[in-house]
C-alpha cells in the first residue's frame, strides 16, 4: 500500500540510477541551477532545458535543482536585474544584442530583459563553482544513497517479477484444468 | 562520423528516441491548434465580457498566416437571452514576421455579417456568474422634465380645486344665518317671560279689584312690580334695536369678506409662470434620457473592452521581472495590434433595419506603446443613413474619446412625447437629421446632440379625465404654426451622472399655447366663483332677514302693547289711590288684555 503510494517517487528515483557519476550529478545540478535562475517563458529557458535533456547530465539533480531554485529565484531578481542592466549597458553586448534582436526568433530569447540576461549571467557564473563544489560531495555522500535507491528499485522489480510469475502460474494451472 | 556519434557526452539514444516524440508532439500541436485556439478565444472572451462566447469553427492556416472563424456569438451579460453581437465569419491575416519577433500583429481583419442585439435560444449567462445589478443611475438626468410635469400637474389640480368650500364670505353668511335667529329667540324668550309676569300681575290686580280693602298692603308691591315689568320691556326694546344694528354691521362684514374672497380666488387660480425650457424637458427628457443611456452604455462597454490594462496586467506590470531595454533603432511596440479591422453587418434603429460598414484602425490593448489612437469610421445605410467617426485615445494618462455622429435622414415613426396620461404631444412620422459631437475625457463627458425633424405635424393631447373644461380645440392652436421640431441637448457631467440641458422650439411654443388655454379657463372660473359666492350669500341671508323682520315686528308689537297698558295702570294706581272702582276696572281691563294673548 505504502509502496503503491510511493510509486511516483520511485519512478523519479530511477533518473538517479542512470548517468549518475559524481560529475554527471554535479553537472546536472549546475545546469538545473542555471535554468532555475532564469525567468521562464522565453526561448533561453526552453533551449537550456532541451540541452539538459539532450546531454548526459543527471536528470534527477537537474530537475530537482530547477524546481528548488525556481522557488526562490524571484528573491534574487534585484541582484539579477543589476547584473543584467550592467551587462546590457556594455557597449559590445549592447550593440551586438541590438543587431541580433532585429533577427527573427531572437526576440523570443528575451535578451532585452535585464533579469533574463542577469539570470543567464549569474547561472553561467555559478555553473563551475556549483560543479566543483558539489562533485566531492556527490563522491562522498551519493554512493550510500545510490545503494539505497538501487535496493528499493530492486525490491520493486523483484515484487513486480514475482507478481508476473504468479499470474503466469495461475494462468497455466487454469489452462491445464481446462 | 563514427567517432562523433560515439562521443558519449551527448545522450544520442535519448535524442534519437525523443525526435519522433517531438515530431509527434508537433503534429499533435498542429492538430490541436484549431481547437486549442478556439478554446483560448472562448475562455479569454468570456473572462473579458462576463457572458458566453460561442465560436462555431476556427481554422488556422500557418502557411498563409490566416485565421478564420465562423458563427461567433457573444452574449449580453446584462440580458442573457440576447447577444451583444453575432458574426457570421471573421478572417484575420497575421504578420508572420511580427510573430517571429514576439508580437501578434493582424495586418487586416474582417468581420462579416455582424448583427447587433440578436435573440438567443439559450441563456448566455455563465455558470456561477450572476447578472450584475444595473443601477438605474438615478443621477442620470433624473430631474429632467420634472419641473414641466409639476407645472402640468399643479395646473390640472387647480381646475379641480374646491375653492368654494374655502370662501370666507359664504361661511360667514351661513354662521350669521344661524346666529341671528338665536339672538331674536333670546329676546323673544324674554318677551314671553315678561308676558308671564304680566299675567301674574293681572291675577294680583284681579284679586285687588274684588276685595281692595283686604289687600291694601299689596298695592305698593304691585306698583313696584309694575314698574319693573315696564323697565324690562324697555330694555328688551333696546336689545331688539341693538340686534338690528348688529345685523347691519354683520352685513357690512359679509361685504368685506366677499371682497377678501374675490382676492383669494384670484390668488388661488393664478397660473404659475411656465417657461418653455421646463416643458421642453418634460416632453423630450425621457426619450433623450433613454437614447443617451444607450449611447453612454456602449461607450462604457467599449471602454471596458479596450481598457489598457486588466487588473492582472496592472499587477504584473507593477511587479515586473526586470526591465526591457530598448535597443537602438527599435520602437516601443504593442505586443498585440490589429492594424485594420473591417466590420460589415446589420442592425436596427426603432425596429428599422440598416446595414453598416466600419473600418477600425490601430486596435491594441497597449495603446501607450502605439503611436496612433484607435480610430473608427462607420457608414450605415438603409433605414438609418449614418456617418460616424470615433477616436479612442488611450496613449496619455487619461483616456479620451471623441465621437462624431451624423445621421442625415433617420426615419422617425409617429410617437408621443411626454406622459400620455397627463400632457403629451403627438409627433407625426418623418425624417430627422441628427448630429452628435461628444468628447469623453476620463470620466467626464461634454458635447452636444442636435436633432431636427422638418415638416412634421405635432398636436398636443390631454386625456379626457385631465381635460376638465379645457377643450382640445383650445390646445391645438398651440402648435399649429410649428412645422419643425428642433432639439439641442448640451451634455456635461460624468459618464455615470451626465447633466443634460435641452433646448427646443417645442417647449416655448406649447407653453404659450397652454398658458393661453389654461389661463382662459381659470379666468372664467374666477368670475364663476365670485358670482357663485354672491348668489349663495344672497340666498342664505335674504330669507334670514325676512324672518327676522317678521319676528322683530312681532316682538316689538308684544312689547308695545304691554308697555301702553302698564303705563295706564300705573297712572291709575298712583293718581287715584282711593278710587278703588276705577282701579279695579283698570285691573280688570289689564287682566283681560293679558288673558286674551
Amino acid at each position: 500500500m505504502i509502496l503503491r503510494f510511493l510509486q511516483p517517487v520511485l519512478h523519479f528515483l530511477k533518473v538517479f540510477s542512470k548517468d549518475n557519476s559524481p560529475q554527471q550529478l554535479a553537472s546536472g545540478l549546475s545546469m538545473g541551477t542555471m535554468i532555475g535562475l532564469i525567468p521562464k517563458g522565453n526561448l533561453i529557458a526552453v533551449l537550456l532545458t532541451i540541452v539538459l535533456f539532450a546531454f548526459r547530465f543527471n536528470l534527477g539533480t537537474g530537475l530537482l535543482s530547477i524546481f528548488l531554485v525556481s522557488m526562490f529565484a524571484f528573491r534574487l531578481d534585484p541582484i539579477m536585474h543589476g547584473f543584467g542592466e550592467r551587462i546590457l549597458h556594455l557597449d559590445s553586448i549592447y550593440l551586438n544584442f541590438a543587431e541580433w534582436h532585429k533577427l527573427p526568433i531572437v526576440p523570443w530569447l528575451s535578451l532585452d530583459n535585464t533579469v533574463v540576461v542577469g539570470g543567464l549571467a549569474l547561472g553561467l557564473a555559478v555553473w563551475f563553482p556549483v560543479y566543483h563544489l558539489s562533485t566531492p560531495l556527490f563522491i562522498r555522500y551519493f554512493p550510500p544513497v545510490q545503494a539505497k535507491i538501487e535496493k528499493l528499485l530492486r525490491k520493486k522489480k523483484a515484487k513486480h517479477a514475482s507478481g508476473e510469475t504468479n499470474e503466469a502460474n495461475s494462468a497455466s494451472v487454469q489452462g491445464a484444468r481446462a | 562520423m563514427k567517432s562523433f556519434l560515439q562521443f558519449r557526452f551527448i545522450r544520442w539514444s535519448y535524442v534519437a528516441s525523443r525526435l519522433p516524440i517531438l515530431a509527434l508532439i508537433l503534429l499533435a500541436m498542429w492538430l490541436s491548434l484549431n481547437p486549442g485556439l478556439r478554446w483560448l478565444l472562448i475562455y479569454s472572451g468570456q473572462s473579458a465580457i462576463g457572458a458566453k462566447v460561442e465560436i462555431g469553427s476556427l481554422q488556422t492556416n500557418l502557411s498563409s498566416s490566416r485565421v478564420e472563424l465562423t458563427d461567433v456569438a457573444v452574449a449580453d451579460p446584462q440580458r442573457p437571452m440576447s447577444n451583444l453581437f453575432e458574426i457570421d465569419s471573421a478572417e484575420f491575416d497575421l504578420e508572420t514576421a511580427a510573430a517571429l519577433r514576439k508580437r501578434l500583429v493582424i495586418h487586416e481583419g474582417r468581420l462579416s455579417g455582424v448583427q447587433l442585439h440578436t435573440q438567443r435560444t439559450t441563456s448566455g449567462q455563465l455558470e456561477k456568474a450572476e447578472i450584475e445589478e444595473t443601477s438605474d443611475q438615478p443621477g442620470l438626468s433624473d430631474k429632467i422634465g420634472q419641473m414641466g410635469e409639476e407645472w402640468v400637474n399643479s395646473t390640472l389640480d387647480k381646475l379641480e380645486t374646491d375653492v368654494e368650500s374655502e370662501l370666507h364670505s359664504i361661511r360667514l353668511a351661513k354662521e350669521l344665518k344661524e346666529r341671528w335667529p338665536n339672538d331674536y329667540k333670546a329676546v323673544e324668550r324674554q318677551a314671553d317671560d315678561l308676558k308671564d309676569r304680566g299675567e301674574q300681575l293681572a291675577d294680583v290686580i284681579e284679586q285687588l279689584s274684588k276685595k281692595p280693602l283686604d289687600h291694601l298692603d299689596k298695592i305698593e308691591p304691585t306698583m313696584v312690580q309694575l314698574d319693573r315689568i315696564r323697565q324690562d320691556g324697555l330694555r328688551l326694546k333696546n336689545d331688539l334695536q341693538r340686534i338690528r344694528q348688529q345685523v347691519q354691521q354683520d352685513k357690512l362684514a359679509i361685504e368685506q369678506a366677499k371682497r377678501h374672497d374675490e382676492q383669494y380666488i384670484k390668488e388661488k387660480l393664478r397660473l404659475d409662470s411656465l417657461d418653455g425650457q421646463s416643458l421642453t424637458e418634460y416632453l423630450i427628457g425621457p426619450e433623450l434620457h433613454e437614447r443617451l443611456t444607450t449611447t453612454l452604455g456602449w461607450i462604457r462597454w467599449v471602454r471596458a473592452m479596450t481598457s489598457t490594462e486588466t487588473e492582472a496586467q496592472k499587477q504584473a506590470e507593477s511587479q515586473p521581472r526586470g526591465k526591457n531595454i530598448l535597443f537602438p533603432g527599435m520602437l516601443i511596440q504593442p505586443d498585440v495590434l490589429i492594424k485594420t479591422l473591417i466590420v460589415d453587418g446589420t442592425g436596427t434603429i426603432d425596429e428599422q433595419p440598416f446595414t453598416f460598414l466600419a473600418d477600425i484602425h490601430d486596435i491594441t490593448h497597449q495603446s501607450k506603446k502605439h503611436d496612433q489612437p484607435i480610430t473608427v469610421n462607420l457608414k450605415a445605410q438603409g433605414s438609418a443613413e449614418m456617418y460616424a467617426k470615433a477616436i479612442l485615445d488611450r496613449r496619455g494618462d487619461v483616456a479620451t474619446e471623441q465621437v462624431l455622429i451624423e445621421i442625415p435622414a433617420l426615419v422617425q415613426q409617429a410617437r408621443t412625447l411626454g406622459n400620455p396620461e397627463k400632457l403629451a404631444v403627438n409627433v407625426g412620422r418623418g425624417k430627422a437629421h441628427i448630429r452628435a459631437n461628444l468628447t469623453f475625457e476620463d470620466e467626464n463627458v461634454v458635447g452636444r446632440i442636435e436633432f431636427r425633424q422638418a415638416n412634421v405635424q405635432m398636436e398636443p393631447s390631454l386625456p379626457e379625465a385631465e381635460r376638465k373644461e379645457i377643450l382640445l380645440t383650445d390646445l391645438k392652436p398651440a402648435l399649429q404654426h410649428v412645422s419643425n421640431l428642433d432639439i439641442q441637448a448640451d451634455i456635461s457631467g460624468t459618464l455615470l451622472k451626465p447633466k443634460i440641458k435641452v433646448h427646443s422650439n417645442l417647449g416655448p411654443q406649447l407653453a404659450a399655447g397652454l398658458k393661453q388655454a389654461f389661463q382662459g379657463e381659470l379666468d372664467a372660473r374666477q368670475v364663476q366663483l365670485s358670482q357663485l359666492a354672491h348668489q349663495k350669500i344672497e340666498e342664505e341671508l335674504q330669507q334670514a332677514e325676512q324672518d327676522l323682520l317678521t319676528k322683530h315686528q312681532d316682538i316689538l308689537q308684544k312689547l308695545e302693547i304691554g308697555d301702553k297698558e302698564l303705563a295706564m295702570i300705573k297712572s291709575d294706581i298712583t293718581g287715584k289711590i282711593g278710587g278703588s272702582d276705577q282701579l279695579l276696572r283698570a285691573g280688570q281691563k289689564l287682566f283681560n288684555n293679558f288673558r286674551k294673548r
